[in-house]
């Protein structure tokens, strides 16, 4: 069969021959029954893979999509949980450090001497013991 | 409604409108989705990820394109990504591809059901280049510069795809479509 007619042909079922093409084509079929049966084949090819067209992705897919796209908003709008915990303690925390502050400026306002442990409460003799004890005794005590 | 009218309810979060979106081209992404997927699990999964892309971007669709072409091209697009991901799938557990352990049902004991599984299952076996063709303009209807614009081709590249592939599902259904005699 005439290669350029079976293009041709091809190209004629998607509308998208010249007005000569057309006639040449028209021609071609109207002289070969074996033209006229390939046009039968592609025409039956093309409704077959129509046809197996499916128009559904099942049942309750709009309401699947619905629930994903709350899932988004909430994940776009942005909370997650850690994000809620941490905003949740914020005001725990700011106290927290409020009462640390005041607790220091108190020791060391107490105190007459400003260091660390002075800060926190520690008086000078309980910090030297603490710092001036050898490490193997403390080990020796605990075991 | 219109599609503008429900695209600018769904911006002001009226989720009923968003819905009818969904309802109403349902069909249309079901056709291009299964189409290139074949009817599969993952097949509902991209479907759904469809619609939440176009929430995601419905502030920014202009309406240039329709609604229809619009959700075409992004379900066209996240199928081929989903085809990628087999293939990676298949590299990684040393799978053999779909074409050596799918196997065809046979045409001539083919009846109206097992007619439809038979064509699914010959357009599976082209490449995505071509299916995503044949699926464009010969089971959701776009014409061929329609088809174009949706994969960002030349009308001519869509029109030699078309031939190539029905070359070859003719080879394959051609007891189905008979020899024309």
């Amino acid at each position: 069969m005439n290669k350029r007619m079976m293009s041709l042909l091809a190209r004629s079922l998607d509308g998208d021959l010249t007005a000569e093409e057309r006639g040449a084509l028209d021609a071609a079929l109207a002289g070969s029954a074996e033209l006229r049966r390939e046009k039968e084949r592609l025409v039956a090819l093309r409704a077959a893979v129509a046809s197996s067209r499916k128009d559904s992705f099942g049942p309750f897919f709009q309401a699947k999509v619905m629930e994903r796209v709350r899932h988004d908003r909430l994940d776009a709008g942005g909370e997650t949980f850690l994000g809620a915990l941490a905003r949740a303690f914020r005001p725990v925390a700011v106290a927290g450090a409020v009462a640390v502050a005041v607790l220091v400026v108190s020791n060391l306002a107490k105190s007459d001497d400003i260091s660390v442990p002075a800060a926190f409460g520690i008086s000078r003799a309980a910090s030297q013991v603490i710092m001036e004890s050898p490490v193997e005794a403390v080990l020796e005590g605990l075991s | 409604m219109t599609d503008g009218d429900l695209v600018r309810a769904a911006l002001e979060g009226d989720d009923e409108a968003f819905g009818e979106i969904v309802r109403r081209y349902e069909p249309a992404v079901a056709a291009t989705v299964m189409g290139m997927l074949g009817d599969c699990p993952e097949a509902e999964d991209v479907g759904q990820e469809v619609f939440v892309r176009l929430y995601r971007s419905l502030a920014s669709f202009r309406g240039e394109a329709s609604l229809r072409t619009y959700l075409t091209r992004i379900a066209i697009n996240l199928s081929l990504n989903e085809l990628k991901r087999r293939k990676r799938r298949r590299l990684l557990f040393s799978m053999k591809p779909v074409e050596e352990h799918r196997n065809l049902p046979d045409p001539a004991a083919s009846d109206r059901i097992g007619e439809e599984d038979l064509v699914t299952a010959a357009i599976q076996k082209l490449d995505d280049k071509s299916r995503a063709v044949v699926v464009l303009r010969l089971i959701d209807g776009h014409s061929t510069g329609e088809t174009a614009g949706i994969l960002g081709v030349p009308v001519g590249t869509v029109l030699s795809r078309l031939a190539r592939a029905q070359q070859k599902l003719r080879k394959i259904l051609l007891p189905l479509i008979g020899d024309g005699r």
